[in-house]
């Protein structure tokens, strides 16, 4: 079974979304504040 | 001068990692034989689920420290680690699911390890959903802790889950009982760096949140000591 690059993109587009979710929202007490 | 240079210089070498990462699983690693391009998920999917029992150990130690020294600083040092745990074990879930499908032919199999995957992350869900029940900070952690230390029974039994019940989902290729690790050198060299990647990513990411959830504390103001209370002097009969 060779499977495409659709699935490893959506897969890793998923995990850079998440990852900079997170960096966002666990800032978010963070700013004005060095 | 940043006042945070540790948590800068993870970050930095996180985002380095990342891109090392990316070259070796993406473009080094060859393709393989029966899965395809679709494989190339595994340096991402086995990196989320292992930073996930990572943290979910985190969560375990500092839930320990909190019931032993009742100092709420633990019980921030939990919450960010189980935030961390359970965005990550949804992640990995979703990600075996884009693996999933295209090599299985299924999204989803009610499979052991998808099964107790799913169980780990309701347990962590309901942690995060206990500490907000009750008003008082100290109740919430207790709970908290209590949930923390029990379910992470849940971690040993997710990795060994392809050991003891061989369904659908591979057997463990790099930590695997009884041999060595089964894996070409390139993609092994592409998952560990995805291992180190997420693990460096989510340390910078837990300093951080550690450091927002102790600001947005409410400051705790010690009980003053009689010691330090002003002498009242009180005269009969009042003022002379």
């Amino acid at each position: 079974m060779t499977a495409g690059w659709e699935w490893v993109w959506a897969g890793y587009g998923l995990s850079a979304v998440v990852w900079a979710g997170y960096a966002w929202w666990s800032g978010r007490g963070l700013r004005g504040r060095r | 001068m940043t006042r945070h240079p540790v948590e800068r210089l993870v970050g930095a070498v996180a985002a380095v990692t990342a891109v090392c990462m990316l070259v070796l699983g993406l473009v080094i690693a060859p393709v393989d034989a029966v899965q395809g391009q679709a494989q190339r998920l595994m340096y991402v999917h086995v990196p989320a689920a292992w930073v996930a029992y990572l943290a979910f150990a985190v969560v375990l130690v500092t839930s320990v420290a909190y019931l032993v020294r009742r100092d709420l600083k633990w019980d921030r040092r939990a919450q960010a680690a189980a935030e961390l745990g359970t965005g990550l074990t949804a992640l990995a879930i979703a990600l075996g699911m884009l693996w999933g499908r295209p090599v299985w032919g299924v999204w989803w199999q009610w499979d052991p390890r998808l099964v107790t995957t799913l169980v780990l992350l309701l347990v962590y869900s309901g942690y995060l959903g206990v500490r907000g029940l009750a008003d008082d900070a100290h109740t919430n952690a207790r709970r908290a802790a209590v949930v923390g230390i029990v379910g992470f029974v849940n971690v040993p039994l997710v990795h060994f889950s392809v050991v003891w019940w061989r369904a659908l989902h591979q057997p463990p290729t790099v930590l695997r009982p009884g041999g060595p690790a089964a894996i070409e050198p390139a993609m092994l060299g592409a998952l560990l760096t995805g291992v180190a990647a997420f693990t460096l990513a989510a340390a910078w990411l837990y300093l951080r949140r550690v450091r927002a959830l102790a600001l947005q504390a409410p400051t705790a103001q010690p009980l003053p000591v009689m010691a330090d209370v002003p002498r009242i002097t009180v005269t009969r009969g009042g003022p002379a």
